[in-house]
């Protein structure tokens, strides 16, 4: 029928310190969103990745240019890194079509002949080893 | 000296639910600490958003920065998008190096461009 006050007092104490270590998990999520959702999102940033891709293919048409590929190198990279990053975040209903449109899109084509694309871009084994 | 039983069990009820949510919690934030810290991290990210920005800079030197307008604008979205992340995510020992190479540049600089883009507008 009853219990030691002490252990009741042990008890109250973990539920307490569980409680703060809850709120500050939750707080630091709520920051991450916050910071990832300013400014349309990181789907968004993903997307113009791939319209930056777009565009130094038209700024610098030639397949054979060193700079031109180099550059898509780059973008490949921080496409596939935004995007495995996005995957881990929540996502808001404002996000949705983004995240589906990020999804759908052909980064074998955006991408092509790059050494990101060719690795695969969202590959989780993908270890930051083997990235420098 | 003595606490009726059932009025226990509720707190120990509550510890219970509450130390499921903090695991789910911190499931969570793991997923995203790993996946910033995967291929060199956050900062390795920037770093590389910045190298577009430089190699763009010598492929149009001068009098064409407008041509690029758009890109660097972009870039630098991306750039200020990841280096909020990182403010939240500290960097893990193998990434202070490159932290502190990205905090030493100006990022401002890096992306600026003197000239608005009239031909490429933004989408």
């Amino acid at each position: 029928m009853f219990v030691t006050r002490k252990r009741f007092i042990a008890t109250e104490n973990q539920l307490a310190r569980c409680r703060q270590s809850l709120a500050d998990s939750h707080d630091l999520l709520q920051k991450i969103q916050a910071a990832e959702s300013c400014g349309s999102g990181i789907y968004k940033r993903i997307l113009e990745c791939r319209e930056m891709a777009e565009r130094v293919r038209r700024l610098m048409p030639s397949d054979a240019c060193r700079d031109s590929h180099m550059l898509l190198d780059h973008l490949a990279y921080m496409d596939g890194w935004l995007r495995y990053l996005a995957l881990t975040l929540p996502q808001n209903a404002h996000s949705h079509h983004l995240a589906n449109a990020v999804m759908d899109g052909d980064v074998q084509d955006i991408y092509r002949g790059t050494y990101w694309v060719t690795v695969g871009l969202t590959d989780p084994a993908m270890s930051k080893e083997n990235a420098d | 000296m003595f606490v009726m039983r059932k009025t226990h069990e509720v707190s120990e009820r509550q510890l219970h639910i509450c130390r499921d949510l903090l695991s789910h919690r911190e499931s969570e934030l793991m997923a995203i600490r790993q996946a910033a810290s995967a291929r060199g991290g956050v900062y390795k990210c920037i770093l590389e958003c910045r190298e577009v920005a430089h190699a763009l800079r010598e492929h149009f030197p001068e009098g064409q920065p407008g041509s690029c307008a758009y890109l660097f604008d972009k870039l630098a979205l991306i750039d200020s998008l990841l280096n909020r992340l990182a403010a939240l995510l500290p960097p893990q020992d193998e990434a202070r190096h490159t932290a502190r190479i990205v905090a030493e540049q100006d990022a401002q600089a890096v992306y600026h461009v003197d000239s608005p883009d009239v031909e490429g507008g933004k989408p």
